[in-house]
């Protein structure tokens, strides 16, 4: 059976590749990295490793108790089954798309998932920007499905590690567009540029971890316009500080705050429903914001832009 | 054991990543540099925001803008990149004397914000501006 874990295999490599972009940046772009932006990054990196590793006893139990009613049985060395491997890699990552959408469309998701959107940076540190909550949420119950498909949870794991590997490069600005085959399958720096971007047009698009033909398939696919506008990187209320804790825990502490003071009929909508939601309208959604800059940008531009803004939005 | 090298390990190599990032000069200075500047920061950050006055502080960490119709922004340098808050019922605002300048002491009303002093030019009619929104709300 194997037994290791692609992405602790893979920290090497991470920290020379990081390294790499460090003198991209001090060649090309000094604004590119912020010390104590890294710093918040890479102690993400590290806290959520120690999660995954406090928790990954439960959910392994959970799923290995869920395999024994599997619907596919691949046999006492299921690991030897070759082309089960590249199958629950693409099944994987469509239950990561959905998994990542949950995450930005669902507030008590985005509590644990905004930890890797808060920096304003975007390079390879922002990578390791994962979240120390992820436990708290009900993402395990996304990889059910697969379990109970007969995959093993080992089997899925090492997918999921080999997707958060191929998530790792993609993570920066020193790569432009590639050629365009590539980009119509696979996600690329330029399409997850447009996923960490708060420019209006960008919000909550190109949710894909490896194949972005899940956005194209879904409608959630927008292209990155560097030529229109310049991206800025982060969430919409802008951190503005570098505590970790709080960097970790905001979103937690500000949902919990909200439903301890929101009447009790819109308590658990503080909880399901986007984030930027609000039961007096006081504050936004990234669906309102887009829209109110799509009105304004109709309205600002000569006749005939509103049906190129249109079909714009037809093929995305 | 190999749970805890591995955490001094990743430790070492975190501290490292950013002492080549300081060592490099990463991250750089940087400053709001002029109105201008400002104002297109500040359009660029807030949604349907169009300042028709800006005052940025003379260190360049921060600036004040208003819009047409009495909505202030407060713009403030973080790190590398600038932080934008649009001011609300809990902002408030002091005129500080030191040195024999005046500077405006902004407090939005997040603990974790924290104050932002600005060396501008006539403050006590920023800071009016400022209580007038925390009146207008509480009306």
């Amino acid at each position: 059976m194997p037994d290791f874990s692609p992405t602790e295999l893979a920290v090497p490599g991470f920290i020379l590749l990081v390294l790499i972009e460090m003198i991209w940046a001090w060649k090309n772009r000094p604004d590119a990295y912020e010390p104590r932006d890294t710093m918040v990054s890479l102690s993400f990196g590290l806290g959520s490793t120690v999660a995954g590793a406090l928790t990954a006893g439960v959910f392994l139990a959970l799923y290995l108790w869920v395999w024994q009613f599997r619907l596919i049985d691949f046999g006492a060395q299921w690991w030897t089954v070759w082309w089960a491997w590249p199958v629950c890699f693409v099944l994987d990552d469509l239950k990561y798309y959905w998994v990542h959408r949950f995450g930005h469309r669902v507030r008590w998701f985005w509590a644990s998932h905004v930890n890797h959107h808060s920096s304003q940076h975007y390079n390879l540190s922002t990578a390791l920007r994962q979240t120390w909550t992820g436990g708290l949420t009900l993402g395990f119950v996304f990889a059910l499905p697969l379990v109970m498909l007969g995959f093993h949870p080992l089997m899925i794991a090492i997918c999921a590690g080999f997707n958060l590997i191929y998530q790792f490069w993609i993570h920066t600005e020193a790569i432009g567009k590639l050629p365009r085959w590539f980009e119509a399958v696979m996600n690329t720096p330029s399409h997850h540029r447009v996923h960490h971007a708060i420019n209006p047009r960008y919000l909550d698009r190109n949710f894909a971890g490896v194949f972005i033909v899940w956005d194209r398939i879904f409608g959630t696919f927008e292209e990155e316009r560097p030529e229109e506008e310049r991206i800025r990187y982060g969430i919409v209320k802008q951190l503005g500080s570098f505590n970790l804790l709080w960097a970790v825990f905001h979103e937690w502490i500000g949902m919990l705050d909200d439903i301890r003071r929101a009447p009790w009929r819109h308590k658990l909508s503080y909880l399901l429903r986007e984030p930027g939601w609000s039961h007096d309208a006081s504050r936004e959604t990234s669906g309102m914001i887009r829209d109110r800059w799509q009105e304004r940008r109709s309205q600002s531009e000569p006749e005939g832009t509103e049906e190129a803004i249109a079909s714009e939005r037809r093929s995305a | 054991m190999g749970m805890v090298v591995q955490i001094i390990g990743s430790l070492v190599a975190i501290l490292l990543l950013v002492w080549v990032a300081h060592r490099l000069g990463l991250g750089g200075d940087a400053h709001i540099r002029s109105e201008e500047q400002a104002r297109e920061l500040a359009r660029d950050l807030l949604d349907d925001f169009d300042p028709v006055a800006v005052a940025v502080d003379s260190g360049g960490r921060a600036a004040l803008l208003r819009t047409a119709d009495g909505r202030i922004a407060l713009l403030r340098m973080h790190g590398t990149h600038p932080v934008a808050r649009l001011l609300g019922p809990s902002a408030s605002a002091i005129v500080c004397n030191a040195d024999r300048r005046s500077a405006l002491e902004v407090n939005i009303g997040e603990r974790r914000f924290g104050p932002a002093s600005l060396a501008i030019a006539a403050p006590h009619d920023w800071k009016a501006a400022i209580d007038a929104i925390a009146k207008a709300q509480h009306a």
